[in-house]
């Protein structure tokens, strides 16, 4: 188990190793930025995990539902699985805020417009499982907040992926996504949709 | 894609969440690090 520290301020450390997690120190420039390092740690050591799976720290994630994540990619249906909060179980009350749920829609509406995939119903899910080959192997470019959406892009592009109905609860402590990150999702689907056009170009070209 | 033998790891991506990643960790224990099989 790993836990990738973003440069915590309190005993977030201390206390992940003492219940005996690995624990892989980020720069604490961005969740992106962070996964980046990991996936480089990943490709330059032997690593015998063939599954990861990742979710949010804050508790917001059931732990108990990730034998359905996994699943997929255990049975040789996908390599990357996405846990949707918005897919057939209703999130608990107070776990989403109104503009979290409605940005979220939009930034989906337009990522099953632009990917053509209209089983996806939650892009900016903290739940995903996805294979080695996958973390070895995406096109990690993000920084911070748009990690979710270039896990997506990559997926939708270059791998096959599922889309699992999840549970969501009010996360323990505060949301560190405000509004002001929030705005930028769709520049940020529109980026990593125009930069796999071009690469798609340049590939055909060679 | 993989096959039967799956082995899971589990990546939390943390800042600032002494407050549960104590008991998230606990909670993931019984599904990583191991055989999937079992489950």
């Amino acid at each position: 188990m790993i836990v990738i520290d973003g440069n915590s301020s309190d005993r977030t450390c201390v206390i992940a190793e003492n219940h005996g997690a690995e624990l892989f120190k980020g720069e604490g420039k961005g969740k992106g930025h962070d996964l980046k390092m990991f996936q480089k740690y990943v490709q330059n050591r032997k690593y015998d995990s063939n599954v990861f799976v990742m979710l949010d720290g804050d508790m917001s994630y059931h732990p108990e539902e990730l034998p359905n994540l996994v699943r997929p990619i255990k049975d040789n249906k996908a390599d990357v699985v996405i846990g949707s909060r918005f897919d057939k179980i209703k999130p608990e009350p107070g776990s989403t805020r109104s503009f979290n749920k409605f940005g979220n829609y939009l930034l989906t509406r337009m990522a099953r417009f632009l990917y053509q995939r209209n089983d996806v119903t939650d892009i900016t899910s903290g739940y995903w499982a996805f294979s080695k080959d996958f973390l070895m192997n995406a096109n990690l470019t993000a920084e911070g907040w748009d990690l979710e959406t270039n896990l997506f892009t990559n997926a939708a592009k270059d791998y096959h992926f599922e889309v699992v109905p999840i549970k969501y609860r009010p996360r323990e402590g505060y949301s560190k996504c405000s509004l002001l990150h929030a705005y930028r999702f769709p520049i940020y689907l529109f980026k990593y949709f125009a930069t796999g056009l071009l690469k798609g170009k340049d590939n055909e070209r060679t | 894609m993989v096959n039967d033998n799956t082995k899971i790891t589990a990546i939390i991506p943390t800042k600032n969440e002494s407050l549960c990643i104590g008991k998230l960790i606990d909670c993931l224990k019984e599904y990583v690090d191991s055989d999937s099989n079992r489950w």
